[in-house]
């Protein structure tokens, strides 16, 4: 029978207050999307749904073939998502999914742009300096995201 | 009729891994399994089906999460 015992490495230990003020200065988020629901929602509602989505410069960020494109959309609607569980907003507070925007700066790497709701909702929780991750492979899109908390 | 509208549109576009028909009407739909990105097709199919369009003010958990405020969302839209 497996004993946890014999596994040290494995052993449940006390969260130190070091490790829970490191966490506290951060805030994590990530999503997964699978890639063929996006596909679905651009054949079914095309132009509306990109242009509810997505802003214009993302839209150019994914442009290519059907398959590089919708893996770069999901990965976005992924990214997207991750920073909504960053933001944390109540069930009343109106967070349109263009106030955040995945784009790629000069060297191809994606960063994020907040406006409006969302950015407010950033500045009330004191979040800053994110970094975000994106990553798809056959029909699964990834995205995560870390920001700092407070100054 | 609006509510039975609104069901048909939850059972072909909400992503549900449940019975649409079991639901109540206040039933929580995120609670059911609704994606947050499920209610955008649910919205922009609500939008066909009704011939509206949600502002970015209802962009918010509290307009989608049940059949009755989806319902209290149109009749608001098209009053």
């Amino acid at each position: 029978m497996f004993n946890v015992n014999s596994f040290p490495e494995f052993r449940l230990r006390p969260v130190s207050r070091k490790s829970r003020a490191i966490a506290a200065r951060f805030r994590l988020g990530n999503d997964l999307v699978w890639i063929p629901e996006i596909q679905r929602s651009v054949t079914t509602f095309g132009e509306r749904y990109l242009r509810r989505m997505f802003s214009q410069q993302e839209l150019a960020d994914c442009r290519g073939s059907d398959a590089s494109r919708y893996a770069s959309l999901a990965a976005r609607v992924a990214g997207k998502e991750a920073v909504m569980k960053l933001l944390r907003p109540s069930r009343d507070t109106a967070l349109p999914w263009l106030s955040i925007e995945i784009l790629r700066d000069q060297h191809g790497s994606p960063h994020i742009r907040l406006h409006g709701a969302a950015s407010r909702l950033a500045t009330r929780a004191g979040l800053h300096d994110y970094a975000i991750s994106l990553s798809h492979d056959q029909e699964y899109a990834l995205a995560t995201v870390i920001a700092n908390i407070g100054s | 009729m609006s509510k039975e509208k609104i069901r048909q549109i939850l059972k072909e576009q909400g992503k549900f891994s449940s019975n649409v028909d079991s639901l109540a009407d206040d039933a929580d739909l995120y609670e059911a399994g609704m994606t947050s990105h499920a209610s955008v097709n649910v919205m922009l199919a609500l939008e066909d089906a009704f011939d509206l369009e949600f502002p970015d003010r209802m962009l918010k958990r509290s307009v989608f999460e049940s059949i009755n405020a989806i319902n209290a969302a149109i009749e608001e839209l098209t009053a």
